[in-house]
């Protein structure tokens, strides 16, 4: 604790992405961080997943990096099987008593190399991270990529907890790591602040039984089928149906299972289910052509970037059938398993034979949090997620305690990681001056400088217990390295990579001068950056050090051949050695930062932003164009849910301009960025009584939050006549700052059009907010005037998530909801001043026409003007649509790909307040991993341009994803041109270095010319 | 703007030459680089810019020694604001202008691209040979080429050129399906190509059809004879043992890549020492094999020049006629540029705007390639 009373440590509790990247977020940013997650490992629900849309990335390989980061995070501390109790103390000062499950493994013993997974007798038990599909024993790892990889033992099961017999593991453990004597433990941690990432789970299907989950074999859920479909799942990837392991030819989604049902107190739409379904359905495709899958649905809610895109190639390019029908009921043919769904469709009642059935699962809120919110004293709603703010969606009823993720309410993955970084931004805020009081501090001793000695090279060959020793002639091939030029040292382990073996290798490299280190053991992708850190501990330069994989290389595909397995091994050693022998020491550029955040755009994103930067203790320049702050939320009353959006953002307003960290500037425009992460310089251009004035602000990093503008339609009469108006005047007129050419009071019949100038051609993607804009004013005219008829004409009802409730409100005040197709558009006429307009009603299968008094436009956002020139000034990518592109759709929802920018609001697509709020947080969150640094290390292996061989022909800029390359005049004299690198922008990517046919560039430690002397150190 | 103009005396060399006369005399173009009669009697090219000297230009000279766009390389690398160059060249050689401009090796902005019809070509050396003592040669390739005849004796890479017209220009002189002892196609495609036609007496027309199917006939025809020799071209060389001996006379001089106009590298790594080998190693390389060609590296030298030019390469076959043991690159060339451009919609020298294949990624391209 430090002088104020506070504690610089927070405890995040949930373990799913969520919680990992809030746990990121802080570690980065100077906090200890306590990672708590019930389970044996972490990774949470998107451990699960297949794959993920809209991109179709592989869910585990963009997760795993993360998991990965967050196991070995100096300021992480992991605590797995491990429960919160419960807490006293005030925000800033909380002690959290935790209860601690045994595990049964010491974690600090464990390698994770799994021979004791396969000695245990007990194999018959249901694998429950498999949704059951597969087996698993006694003694096992929740998941192949598991951190920590250590396994845990279910004493339930266990012969030597049940019966006090067998003791197989702990035979087979070489690291003496399996415990039986380890005890549930109680701790008490003292934290500053609570963030609860708890997730949520997929609704039971008990809430459908007719769906016959449970009772038909072939009828799985939406997350067994995500099992089913991954590679890594129980059958290995291949499409099969459970009851008789065939492939499935027809498979049917049945959508909204314990979603917008109200007969079961599931009222809400789950927000994600129809993207996962129509994903689960191209990847079915993907992986067996002749599948036909189709999608029951009712509204298909495909409302984010790039999601209607997604939808229309399912459909168009991989023959998805999108069946708007809610199914009543499945029945199993008993013979063959097979399965029959009946719905009304197009001609009344009809049924339809399937070979599998998925039901597209909602989402809940774990019913364990009810204790826990308990525990930890805030409120649910009546669904049981965690009650919060329009405003600050983040923060629990309790001050102190927030929330990240699905908890909050049903949302997407990109939704969660966003609230999680603005948890993070949140935990901040409180603890502004505890910063780096608690952070782990490394101490690292002086390098030696090995320039110009003879190269002594150390090889360290591994066994892995049985996991390579099993295999491979581990000391033959040790004694062969040790015959290899220039190899002084060579030495076998039973475990390269536990905590005794690292302080050997420390010892070996100061007895024997060794200079060089190579590592004979498992993948560089887990495991290089430990040994990068022994040898540096060690004194020598991490790029000193050469890795080979003689596990998967060798032992693993090639476990029935010990001697090629052999031999292989020694091959890769000798390519290793011959790697090692011209590595240099790569120095690390450190590069300082200005600790001042600019945040472009005064709306409600960006005056969020600016608030959680200044609460997170940097300076903020506040810049907006416009004279006064406030942007789009200035035009909107209230919010759906009822909120006065006028009073709080007066309120937000007072709290910026006085907020003694943020600067505004008002009326100014941004004439040009220079610079980069940590180092930006920006100058700014306005008017000041009539002069025209220019200023120069430094600052580290930049959030773009530029918002969006309101389209004004060009369609349906608007402009004919004054009856016709957009959604935005409509709004305006019921908050009494527009006068209506027909009193509201007056009006018989209001006719609204949505999708108006979206979801088109031109402009194809869906505006995400008119649905309930439309819901809200159509609720509010009732309100006003119960007896106006209204008819909201639609495609597709997208009242995603809670706000499904207020759809429901608008039907049972007589809100009439008419579907059109985009074939069949409405249409309209302007007769004598007034619009008529015509729409074909599918249920009544007839044309209806209508003439109302009002016809009001719902015609979507379009993006911001002037976005092209400064994405080209911060040079950073828009996507096809206009709008800003953040650096990947899943997992870094707020970040651009150059470094140091972020987004939120409107400038990244539409979306709420609440949304945009909870974005404008996390860009906060995300740009204080920067500010609260001292210096920023930049990568060593980057890329290096030789001038002479350069041609200029700037191929490498438009390769570069961080367009850290640019060509330059590097002789004034002379004109000389050539490539240059920016070395706190590379990532060593390579992709420069790969197209460069002069070979002008190369990256520092994989040289071209060292990887051709591996290959034929092959050879030779 | 486009139209067609009187030719003077029958002579469609001199009626362009009076083109070249008028636009130097005018200020319109401040020199041209043009084909021309070297003193030996064989083809050249030279920077033009006093209209007395211009008897000496031979604009529709049906014979190549070199891809001019070379030349355009070294001397407009960077623009110059007192300058203003016109380039009166094949349509081949305004591709690979157009693929230097793209690769930032040219700069167009001292440019004018005053493209000429052609319908093939010979090689330069023995072209004095060809020629004999004839004055009017020029003008008699032209005439017979108006309509198309297939000759065997022009360019391997000429047999098998698709396009006669060139793709990207300011200016073009059409004769192919044309009187061409009477009048001669002219288009300007963009404003400095306006500029230089102002004054000059066009007929105003559309492009006639007469020449729009003697256009395309020959394109077809072309695509014909290219398709029949990479036929031939497989069989002699598809398999890795054909591949190698496709390539053993080759005596590594690197000729090929130094007349490639769009190989455009300051230094190639093959003439670096990024291959050079001790002697030790050479030796331990023969061990194991028992014995070693030398020189070493020539097939992956022109894998990699395969590799590297695929997208860029215009097909001019200007490499086939430096190699000494004549290894029949230009089929070869047509082939790998052709199927490699077809996989990127792309066609070297097609437009300014395209961008170059390597220089993008598009999600939907080679989704083949992994999955099955």
């Amino acid at each position: 604790m430090s002088d104020s009373g506070k504690v610089g440590a927070v405890l995040v509790v949930g373990g799913g992405i969520g919680g990992v990247q809030t746990a990121l977020d802080l570690g980065d940013s100077g906090y200890k961080v306590y990672l708590v997650e019930r389970a044996s490992a972490i990774g949470g629900v998107m451990a699960m997943l297949d794959k993920t849309f809209p991109t179709n990335d592989c869910s585990m390989c963009i997760l795993s990096p993360k998991l990965v980061a967050a196991g070995r995070h100096e300021n992480i501390e992991l605590m797995t099987q491990t429960e919160v109790l419960g807490v006293s103390g005030e925000p800033g000062n909380l002690k959290v008593r935790l209860k601690r499950y045994a595990r049964s493994v010491d974690l600090a013993k464990c390698t994770g190399c799994g021979d004791c997974l396969t000695k245990c007798p007990v194999r018959d038990l249901p694998n429950e991270f498999e949704g059951g599909l597969s087996k698993r024993r006694a003694i096992y790892r929740m998941y192949a990529q598991a951190v920590p990889n250590a396994p845990t033992i279910d004493r339930t099961q266990c012969l030597k907890f049940t019966r006090d017999k067998c003791g197989a593991c702990q035979k087979s453990c070489k690291a003496g790591a399996i415990d039986y004597t380890q005890q549930d433990e109680e701790i008490e941690v003292e934290v500053g602040s609570i963030v609860v990432a708890a997730g949520s789970k997929i609704a039971p299907t008990g809430l459908r039984p007719e769906y016959g989950h449970g009772r038909y074999p072939n009828v799985v859920t939406s997350l067994e089928y995500e099992r089913i479909l991954s590679a890594s799942g129980p059958y290995s990837g291949h499409v099969k149906r459970p009851s008789d392991g065939k492939e499935p030819k027809r498979i049917a989604w049945l959508q909204c299972v314990g979603s917008r049902d109200d007969s079961v107190e599931r009222g809400y739409c789950s927000a994600m289910c129809c993207m996962y379904a129509v994903k689960e359905a191209v990847i079915t495709k993907e992986h067996a052509k002749h599948v036909e899958p189709a999608v029951f649905y009712m509204d298909m809610r495909s409302y984010g970037k790039d999601f209607d895109k997604y939808v229309e190639r399912a459909e168009q390019q991989y023959g998805v059938r999108l069946v708007r029908a809610r199914v009543a009921e499945v029945r199993e043919d008993p013979e063959t398993k097979n399965l029959v769904l009946r719905f009304a469709g197009d001609g009344g009642q009809r049924s339809q034979e399937f070979d599998m059935v998925v039901l597209s699962c909602g989402f809940v809120p774990p019913p364990e949090l009810i204790e826990l919110s308990k525990r930890l004293d805030f409120e649910l709603d009546k669904y049981g997620f965690a009650a919060t703010d329009q405003w600050g969606p983040i923060a629990t009823t309790r001050d102190g305690v927030s929330v990240a993720g699905s908890f909050a309410q049903p949302m997407a993955i990109p939704e969660a990681v966003t609230g999680a970084s603005g948890a993070a931004a949140a935990a901040e805020e409180v603890l502004a001056a505890e910063r780096g009081k608690l952070a782990a501090v490394k101490e690292v001793p002086a390098e030696t400088d090995v320039r110009g000695e003879a190269p002594r090279i150390g090889v360290f060959v591994c066994h892995c217990g049985i996991n390579i020793g099993g295999v491979v002639r581990v000391p033959e091939v040790t004694e062969y390295a040790r015959s290899l030029p220039h190899v002084v040292f060579a030495e076998e382990n039973l475990y390269s990579c536990s905590g005794d073996t690292q302080e050997k290798i420390k010892d070996r490299i100061r007895e024997h001068r060794l200079n060089r280190v190579v590592v004979a053991s498992c993948s560089p992708r887990t495991h290089e950056p430990l040994f990068q850190a022994t040898v540096t501990e060690a004194g020598l330069n991490p790029h000193l050090f050469a890795m080979t994989n003689i596990r998967d290389q060798c032992s693993w595909v090639h476990m029935k051949e010990p001697d090629k397995a052999t031999e292989k091994s020694k091959d890769l050693v000798k390519m290793a050695v011959a790697r090692a022998l011209r590595l240099k020491p790569l120095p690390k550029v450190k590069l300082p930062v200005t600790k001042a955040g600019l945040v472009v755009g005064g709306g409600v994103a960006g005056m969020t932003s600016a608030l959680a930067l200044a609460g997170e203790g940097f300076d903020v320049f506040l810049v907006e164009q416009e004279k006064t702050l406030g942007g789009n939320a200035r035009t909107i009353a209230t919010t759906v849910e009822g909120d006065d959006v006028k009073a709080r953002l007066e309120e937000l307003v007072g709290k910026v301009t006085s907020h003694p960290r943020i600067k505004v500037y008002s009326g100014a425009r941004i004439k040009a960025i220079d610079g980069f992460v940590g180092n930006f310089q920006t100058t700014l251009q306005r008017e000041e009584r009539g002069e025209r004035r220019e200023e120069s602000l430094k600052h580290g990093a930049v959030v773009v939050a530029t918002g969006a503008q309101y389209r004004t339609p060009t369609e349906y009469g608007y402009g004919q006549s004054d009856r016709v108006l957009s959604q935005k005047e409509l709004e305006e007129i019921l908050s009494g700052s527009r006068q209506s050419p027909v009193a509201i009071r007056q009006s018989q019949s209001i006719v609204m059009i949505q999708c108006v100038g979206s979801r088109d051609e031109e402009r194809p993607y869906c505006s995400r907010i008119c649905c309930a804009e439309a819901v809200k004013n159509g609720l509010k005219v009732k309100e006003v005037n119960p007896d106006a008829d209204i008819y909201v004409l639609y495609r597709d009802i997208r009242t995603y998530g809670l706000r499904e409730e207020y759809y429901r409100q608008a039907r049972q005040k007589g809100v009439v909801f008419i579907r059109y197709s985009p074939e069949q558009k409405p249409e309209v006429r302007i007769e004598d001043g007034k619009p008529l307009v015509s729409v074909f009603d599918p249920i009544l299968g007839q044309p209806v026409e209508l003439s109302p008094d009002l016809l009001v436009l719902s015609s979507g956002l379009v993006p911001q003007a002037g976005s092209d020139e400064l994405a080209k000034m911060l040079k950073v990518p828009l996507n096809a649509d206009g709008f800003f592109l953040e650096a990947h759709m899943k997992l870094r929802p707020v970040d651009f790909a150059t470094e140091g920018v972020f987004m939120a609001g409107l400038c990244h697509f539409p979306k709420f307040i609440d949304e945009a709020a909870a974005q404008a947080k996390a860009a906060a969150g995300r740009a204080a991993t920067i500010l609260s640094r001292d210096t920023l290390e930049a990568e060593a292996t980057v890329a290096s341009v030789n001038p002479d061989r350069c041609s200029a022909c700037h191929m490498c800029e438009g390769l570069c994803a961080y367009r850290a390359i640019e060509v330059k005049t590097i002789n004034e004299r002379t004109g000389k041109q050539a490539a240059v690198v920016n070395e706190a922008l590379c990532k060593g990517c390579g992709a420069c270095a790969a197209n460069c046919r002069s070979l002008a560039i190369d990256i520092r430690g994989f040289q071209a010319e060292n990887i051709s002397r591996e290959i034929a150190a092959l050879l030779d | 703007m486009k139209g067609t103009l009187k030719v003077e005396a029958k002579s469609p060399e001199a009626t362009i030459r009076g083109l070249f006369a008028r636009w130097l005399k005018e200020g319109k173009l401040s020199a041209i680089l043009s084909p021309a009669y070297s003193a030996a009697g064989t083809a050249t090219l030279a920077l033009f810019s006093n209209p007395q000297k211009l008897d000496e230009a031979a604009p529709l000279l049906p014979a190549m020694g070199v891809n001019a766009a070379s030349i355009v390389a070294e001397f407009a690398r960077d623009a110059s604001p007192n300058a203003k160059v016109g380039l009166f060249l094949r349509p081949c050689e305004l591709r690979a202008v157009v693929e230097l401009i793209k690769l930032k090796q040219v700069a167009p902005d001292s440019l004018v691209l005053i493209g000429a019809d052609c319908a093939g070509t010979y090689k330069a050396a023995g072209f004095r040979n060809v020629r004999g003592k004839d004055a009017d040669f020029d003008n008699k390739h032209v005439r017979e080429q108006s309509g198309y005849a297939e000759n065997v004796n022009f360019r391997v890479a000429c047999q098998m050129c698709e396009y006669p017209k060139p793709l990207v220009f300011d200016l073009n002189v059409g004769f192919i399906g044309m009187d061409a002892d009477t009048e001669l196609w002219v288009e300007a495609a963009t404003d400095k190509g306006k500029g230089l036609v102002e004054g000059l007496e066009l007929s105003a027309q559309d492009e006639p059809d007469k020449r729009k199917k003697a256009l395309e006939g020959l394109s077809a025809a072309r695509k014909a004879t290219t398709a029949k020799r990479i036929e031939e071209l497989d069989k002699a060389m598809m398999g890795p043992e054909k591949l190698v001996e496709y390539f053993s006379d080759c005596l590594n001089c690197h000729n090929c890549m130094k007349v490639c106009p769009v190989c455009y590298c300051r230094e190639c790594f093959f003439d670096s020492d990024t291959f050079q080998r001790d002697i030790g190693e050479h030796v331990r390389v023969s061990l194991r094999k028992g014995a070693t060609r030398m020189p070493s590296e020539t097939l992956l030298f022109h894998l990699t020049r395969m590799n590297h030019m695929m997208a860029s390469c215009v097909q001019c076959g200007i490499c086939e006629d430096s190699c000494p043991v004549t290894i029949g690159l230009a089929t070869l060339f047509k082939k790998v540029s052709q199927n490699a451009q077809k996989e990127f919609e792309y066609v070297s020298g097609r437009s300014l705007d395209e961008p170059l294949p390597l220089a993008t990624f598009r999600e939907s391209e080679f989704t083949k390639v992994g999955e099955e």
